[in-house]
């Protein structure tokens, strides 16, 4: 039998200690990726999807700063209707924001990137739900804005800035009954649908926005406005470490004397963030105890090997093979406790996600939806415990003479 | 014959000195022997096979196998795996593989192949009698099917000495038979060292020596 086949049988040793192991590792695994996938998913209760045309958001990836050409008292309505954010500056004052200021913005201190975006609203010639939502509302942007404006394609491609090409939230394909390849008729123009855009969960700006680029929204709707070079949103993003309010206020005293006229500012904030215990600190608690969970969990049927170890020097293993066995053994049972933690936590999560937040996914798109990077840094953390966890016994057990390892109960 | 154990004033202490396992052994075996160590128990007779075995390290002393210095040696490992074959009075097999694997199980330190490894292992099965339970779980073999399988796992890598610790202590009379049996046949055959720790005379008279020890003393060499 060659040493890899016996490494995985001497995985298996004994039924009862496999499943001991197995099972309070695969609980710990899914505390850290129930864990990891819903720190978005607790956001997501705080904020209305629908918001997000308003692009009002901030969490720990990207701080935006949105300042935008309505009034105050549509921000209001807005932000206390969330409640998720809070509003400096002006109340009364009607702001403009055009193409001009975007360079400028981008020059200020602490200031990360800028997107200007136009927001309106169509009404499809096709067969729309007109007693529910009537209206289509597109955010144009230049594409290559991609990121910035956190767009995550789950099907498809993002669009061309020259071609008559779209690209649609998955709850409006849905209600539209279109797919890619198809085609959505704007205002009598015909738009190819090349992809489909929906949120990631922990990601709470982008989520249901239809994006067309910038110049075929505001020419769309220039009819209704007359000042074309108007932009309807600017997006910025703050760099890590930079205080956001701080500079909100910079760029409102800064722009207010030098434009002569007023700014209202809108920064938002996750209420998550606010209210509950500091991200980071809530997303660390449940790993840390499943980290320990995992170090116990292996450690001790590390330790229970100890008479095995003593067997196998008396016939003359040197220690390195038997810290290979060990490394192995504790490999393969951590490989099989993330499959089925894995396995379990998708399950669970797509049961949370679709019945409580009354997402309207099927499996496969709620897969396409979520964040592997969880995974994988799950995963990698997982590894790297557990063999630090099996590490220290099998150490201890190589140290020991054989004669005392034989004798260990 | 060339002297293949050379043991003198080894001591091995317990707990501090309190306790003399060994109180200084002097003893010289020769290869080919066939030797059985008895006396009564705590009398320190395990102490001095796992010495000779290097499963533990001697106080003081001097203890020489094989040409090997036990007391200074780094790397015992690979001494134990090319030169001993152990035979514990519990079988000490590991449950979840089947015999013949148990019996491959020293081989790994001894760069064979898996394949030449099981056709070793099977002729070993066949020699022990064993060659119809290959397949079988230790927990389904009687207690001295599984001390025959012990026994052919500690020739695997074709050991200049045995060294069986009462070997046959949780056996009857008939199987305690097929085990002496075999280990004598084996060192008839292959002029294999015998040294086996037992209580049982009808075994220890079996053998070409006896050595009685008492409180960690030799104190009668039928030599
Ligand atoms: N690891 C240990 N720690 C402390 N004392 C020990 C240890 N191993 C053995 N001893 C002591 O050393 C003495 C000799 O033990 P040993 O096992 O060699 O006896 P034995 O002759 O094999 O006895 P038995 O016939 O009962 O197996 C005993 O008094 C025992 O208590
Ligand atoms: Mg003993």
């Amino acid at each position: 039998m060659s040493f890899s086949k016996f490494i995985f049988k001497s995985s298996f040793r004994k039924k009862s200690a496999t499943l001991f192991v197995i099972s309070g590792m695969t609980i710990s695994i899914i505390l850290i990726l129930l864990s990891g996938l819903n720190v978005g998913f607790v956001r997501e209760k705080y904020m209305d999807t629908d918001f997000m045309i308003l692009g009002i958001s901030n969490d720990n990836v990207s701080n935006f700063i949105i300042m935008d050409n309505k009034t105050d008292i549509t921000l209001t309505d807005t932000a206390s209707g969330n409640g998720n954010s809070y509003i400096i500056g002006k109340k009364d004052i009607k702001l403009y924001v055009n193409e001009s200021l975007i360079n400028m913005l981008k020059s200020e201190e602490g200031v990360d990137g800028v997107v200007g975006t136009y927001t309106t609203s169509f009404n499809p010639n096709n067969n729309f739900d007109s007693n529910n939502n009537n209206i289509l509302t597109i955010t144009g942007f230049k594409s290559s804005e991609q990121e910035l404006m956190k767009i995550n394609i789950i099907k498809g491609r993002m669009f061309d800035d020259d071609k008559k090409e779209i690209v649609l939230s998955k709850k409006e394909m849905k209600v539209l009954n279109k797919d890619v390849g198809d085609s959505v008729s704007i205002a009598n123009e015909d738009y190819e649908v090349v992809g489909i855009t929906d949120k990631k969960y922990g990601e709470s700006y982008t989520s249901l926005k239809n994006v067309l680029d910038i110049e075929t929204v505001k020419q769309e709707n220039g009819g209704k406005q007359n000042n074309r070079d108007i932009l309807w949103e600017i997006h910025i993003k703050v760099k890590p470490n930079y205080n956001i309010t701080k500079i909100a206020e910079n760029i409102e005293k800064k722009y207010e004397s030098e434009e002569k006229r007023n700014l209202s500012l809108h920064v938002s904030e996750d209420k998550s963030t606010i209210s509950f215990l500091p991200d980071l600190t809530y997303k660390l608690i449940p790993e840390f105890i499943a980290i320990i969970m995992i170090l116990i969990f292996i450690t001790k049927s590390v330790h229970d090997k100890t008479q095995e170890i003593g067997l196998l020097k008396a016939i003359g293993w040197k220690s390195k093979r038997i810290f290979s066995m060990i490394l192995g053994e504790t490999f393969i049972l951590s490989i099989c406790s993330f499959l089925i933690g894995s396995i379990t936590c998708l399950i669970i999560n797509f049961e949370i996600q679709t019945t409580k937040a009354n997402l309207n996914l099927d499996f496969i798109s709620f897969l396409q939806t979520l964040d592997t990077n969880v995974f994988t840094y799950t995963f990698l953390i997982v590894i790297g415990i557990a063999l630090i966890g099996g590490l220290f016994p099998a150490i201890k057990a190589s140290r020991l003479s054989p004669t005392e390892a034989l004798k260990y109960e | 014959m060339a002297n293949i154990v050379e043991i003198e004033n080894l001591t091995k202490y317990y707990e501090k000195g309190s306790v003399k396992a060994l109180n200084g052994i002097n003893l010289t075996i020769e290869e080919g022997e066939f030797v059985a160590i008895m006396g009564p128990s705590g009398s320190g007779k395990s102490t001095l096979l796992n010495m000779i075995g290097a499963l533990d390290r001697g106080d003081k002393g001097k203890i020489i196998v094989d040409g090997h210095n036990l007391l200074s040696k780094k790397d015992l490992s690979t001494f134990r795996s090319q030169t001993i074959g152990f035979v514990f009075q519990l079988d000490n097999l590991l449950p979840m593989l089947s015999s013949i694997e148990n019996i491959e199980l020293p081989a790994y330190e001894s760069k064979t192949s898996s394949d030449e490894m099981r056709k070793k292992a099977l002729e070993l099965l066949k020699s022990v009698g064993l060659e119809d339970k290959a397949k079988f779980s230790p927990v389904k073999l009687s207690g001295g099917e599984r001390q025959r399988i012990a026994v052919a796992r500690a020739l695997i890598n074709s050991p200049s000495i045995i060294l069986a610790d009462e070997p046959t202590g949780s056996l009857d009379s008939d199987n305690s038979q097929k085990i002496i049996q075999l280990l004598k046949d084996l060192h008839e055959k292959e002029n294999i060292t015998l040294i086996i720790v037992t209580h049982d005379s009808n075994v220890a008279n079996q053998s070409n020596r006896i050595i009685n020890i008492l409180d960690g003393k030799v104190v009668n060499d039928s030599n």
